[in-house]
């Protein structure tokens, strides 16, 4: 199938299927044997392409990687500008409504030089979402392996030329010693730093201490599905994230929780290194969520960056002072783990309430039909509590006794929709809620990942010309405006003094917010379907 | 809004606030000559109170504009409306005396007797409504979809009959066998499209009369029509069946939401012209005072 999308967009005398003869005399391939590439026709293209072409556009589904030979690209997200339209409101009926709470979406959450990852040897800052490839470079080595969606736009800057390359021709050149030391090389040179900077740390090494550290990183794979650590092992070192996703697991009373899903970029493993304690938390390698239901193939590659305990602590040795921002970084992965620290006590959960997942919600939305009055106050409240106008509460959903469980986020213990990201703008905040970073690329895979339809996808068209015009500025080609999405999820009005908007404007108290597993085992439930108690209070 | 306990604290300082304000009225009226009015400190100071109180009541339809705002819990001033709504006639009975006046106040009390009946009419129905709406109707919508899911029930029925009796307006062919494998719909198919044309179709279409609007008399057609195909088309029947409950269950929505939300079509323009005649009659009072 793959295959045959590459072939397909083969055009003109711009592309050609190259045969074996012609890989064999190219360095990257030069340590393949014969034999191998043989056996994988037909599964790279040369290409060419001219100053502005479009060679992929972020969100979309992608399949191969491209390896350039010649000339550089752009590699960029406009969307991140498309979703500054949810800059505030203007005007007056906006600014009475901030003194009064009303909620603003687009808000600095990270500084400029933070970064966001994407699908290449390099990264992209905040400041900066734009940035050059040039020869030698790889794209797309996530939408290649693990069919994630691209992760950005790439514009031809210059004329130039590439390969691009099917999964399983890139599996074989991934055993290629000379194309790892090649790719290691630009990753080193062009992305750890970034990633290394991103630890708390590292951040404020001098330069050539931070050399020191990446010249002894080592550069590791394991396949999706292994566990990096366990829970309870000794700590031999904190890991940064090349590629791929990694969850965060720990163990409780009723089984085990997810704590977080990690992705390019973050870092895990620092606190056992900080506290001399054994690991409190298992890590282990995800793969991306479109193989898991998809067709039986080899499991994804997690790369990343080990820096053993050695070299931790005589960091921490030679510079003290540094230690006490990562055990603010320690003191605050503890207290998620805590504050997610729910007892699965709830004895003997119907299949009802298993097939709902309603124990999965750790502020579960319920509204209580006994006293609703299908006003719809509560999805106006949604709509105008919000700066963009999207509503993240749609009063459909299953029943449950005389509940409601309406499509709204329930704070999962497993937040299955961190899972594939391709631009890592799906995150938790501390108080456990999923927030939807402003660089969204759209693509719409939490969307599908979400088991209770509880992200919407929904345009940014709307917003007009201002944004269209602040696109074509950072892209400097009208061609990669045309498709403008973003996801959406309910973030519990974290920021509302009053707390969650539709509940706060329910007029009947028929919609709550509470802990399900807090709420059915304390029987809450039944206690506030004899009128006694509403769950709120129940909770 | 159900009336539960939360309501009590409300209940008791209304009555409280009505008694206060009974025994102040009471030990007033006797100094007056010609009676309590509107007129004397005490009528004119309950009159403003109640003036007050149907500003506040009348806020809360401000308020929905904008429902987020921290303005209090929207159920903290539909109780307040509420009660303090049931007030305010107590305290305009002790404003005017408990006399009619002129034609301009017997409006007055006609609309202020006519936006209160509502308003419990409408607190009565919010009672029991949701319950029936919850309970008659297990396939509940939005509202802003029932027509459209009312509108999407025929084209499923149709899609249900063309799969199993391959036509609609005209007779099924007489297929054998089944031929399932030449893609042709199963034999037996021709009970489900009669059935289709001469009863289903013009229920969904809202046409009024025929037998499925009579619940028992539709279960008997399904009943007879399940006797009359083989065994294969059984489940064709069981998926018609369940479009006809759908849509049963969808006009009981569309019927019980109507009378749930009839009493606002006169609450709300008869609060806001109580509001703008008794503006009137405070300004008319208020410049012939003496």
């Amino acid at each position: 199938m793959a295959k045959r999308m590459l072939t397909a967009k083969l055009s003109g005398d711009r592309s050609a299927i190259l045969k074996a003869a012609d890989l064999v005399g190219m360095d990257i391939f030069a340590d393949l044997d014969r034999k191998v590439i043989d056996k994988f026709p037909g599964t790279v293209v040369r290409r060419e392409f001219a100053a502005g072409d479009v060679i992929c556009r972020e969100g979309e589904g992608g399949t191969t990687a491209f390896y350039l030979l010649e000339g550089t690209v752009k590699v960029f997200i406009a969307r991140r500008l498309g979703a500054a339209a949810s800059r505030p409101r203007q005007g007056w009926r906006a600014a009475i409504g901030r003194w009064f709470g009303q909620k603003r979406i687009h808000r600095p959450r990270r500084e400029d030089d933070a970064i966001i990852p994407i699908d290449a040897n390099v990264d992209l800052t905040h400041g900066q979402p734009r940035t050059t490839l040039g020869a030698g470079e790889v794209f797309g080595e996530m939408s290649c392996l693990n069919l994630a969606p691209r992760s950005a736009t790439v514009v031809a800057e210059t004329d130039c030329v590439m390969l691009e390359i099917l999964r399983n021709m890139y599996e074989q050149l991934q055993r290629s010693p000379t194309f790892r030391e090649k790719m290691d090389a630009n990753y080193r040179a062009r992305a750890m730093q970034g990633h290394l900077r991103n630890v708390p740390i590292f951040r404020d090494l001098p330069d050539e201490v931070l050399e020191r550290v990446q010249s002894r990183a080592q550069l590791i794979a394991v396949d999706a599905g292994t566990t990096i650590f366990s829970e309870g092992d000794e700590a031999d070192g904190v890991y940064v994230i090349r590629l791929g996703q990694v969850r965060v697991s720990q163990k409780f009373p009723g089984g085990e929780r997810t704590l977080a899903y990690l992705t390019r970029g973050d870092f895990f493993g620092e606190t056992g290194l900080l506290r001399r304690t054994t690991r409190n938390a298992t890590c282990r390698a995800v793969d991306h969520p479109i193989m898991e239901g998809g067709r039986k193939r080899k499991p994804a590659r997690v790369e990343l960056v080990k820096i053993a305990a050695e070299d931790f602590a005589a960091i921490l040795e030679e510079f003290p002072r540094i230690k006490g921002r990562l055990e603010t970084v320690a003191q605050e992965r503890i207290r998620q783990g805590q504050k997610a620290r729910v007892t699965l006590t709830v004895s003997a959960p119907s299949k009802r309430v298993e097939d709902l997942g309603l124990l999965q919600g750790q502020n579960l939305m319920l509204i209580d039909l006994e006293r609703c009055t299908r006003c719809d106050q509560c999805v106006d409240a949604c709509v105008s509590a919000h700066e963009d106008g999207i509503s993240r509460l749609f009063r459909t959903g299953p029943r449950y006794d005389k509940y409601l469980v309406p499509s709204s986020c329930r704070m999962c213990l497993d937040p299955v929709c961190m899972i594939g990201c391709p631009v890592g703008s799906i995150r938790r905040s501390e108080d456990l809620s999923i927030i939807i970073e402003d660089w969204c690329v759209g693509c719409g895979i939490c969307a599908k990942q979400c088991p209770y339809e509880s992200i919407v996808m929904h345009d940014l068209e709307e917003y007009g010309e201002e944004v269209s015009e602040r696109l074509m500025r950072i892209a400097e080609s009208g061609e990669v405006m045309a498709v403008t999405e973003r996801a959406a999820v309910c973030d519990q009005c974290e920021d509302l003094p009053s707390g969650p908007a539709c509940v706060y404007s329910c007029p009947h108290d028929a919609a709550y917010r509470v802990n399900a597993a807090e709420f059915l085992s304390a029987g809450g439930l039944f206690a506030a379907a004899g009128g006694r108690e509403a769950p709120g209070e129940a909770s | 809004m159900l009336v539960d306990r939360k309501h009590i604290p409300w209940a008791v300082a209304t009555i409280a606030f009505g008694a206060a304000a009974s025994a102040w009225y009471l030990s007033d009226a006797p100094r007056h000559l010609n009676g309590p009015s509107g007129s004397t400190a005490v009528g004119l100071t309950l009159g403003s109170v109640a003036l007050g109180i149907m500003l506040f009541c009348a806020a809360l339809s401000l308020k929905r504009k904008v429902p987020h705002w921290r303005l209090g819990k929207a159920s903290t001033w539909l109780r307040g409306h509420i009660w303090l709504g049931l007030l305010t006639c107590l305290l305009v009975g002790l404003h005017a005396a408990f006399r009619l006046g002129g034609p301009m106040t017997t409006l007055l009390w006609v609309l202020l007797a006519l936006v209160t009946l509502s308003g419990l009419i409408g607190l009565v129905l919010q009672q029991f409504i949701p319950r029936l709406l919850l309970h008659s109707v297990p396939g509940e919508t939005i509202a802003q979809q029932l027509r459209r899911r009312l509108n999407d029930l025929p084209m499923l029925a149709e899609r249900v009959v063309l799969q199993y009796a391959g036509a609609i307006d005209t007779a099924a062919p007489p297929w054998q066998d089944g031929g399932d494998a030449a893609g042709q719909p199963p034999a037996g198919g021709e009970p489900i499209r009669r059935f289709y044309l001469d009863h289903l179709r013009g229920y969904l279409a809202g046409e009024n009369g025929g037998d499925m609007r009579d619940p028992h008399r539709a279960e008997n057609l399904f009943s007879a029509l399940h006797t009359m195909t083989p065994a294969h088309a059984h489940a064709g029947i069981a998926g018609l069946n369940s479009i006809y409950h759908l849509h049963r269950d969808l006009q009981r929505q569309r019927r019980l939401m109507r009378v749930l939300f009839a009493w606002l079509l006169f609450h709300v323009p008869l609060s806001w012209a109580l509001l703008v005649l008794v503006a009137a009659h405070a300004v008319m009072a208020l410049r012939f005072w003496t």
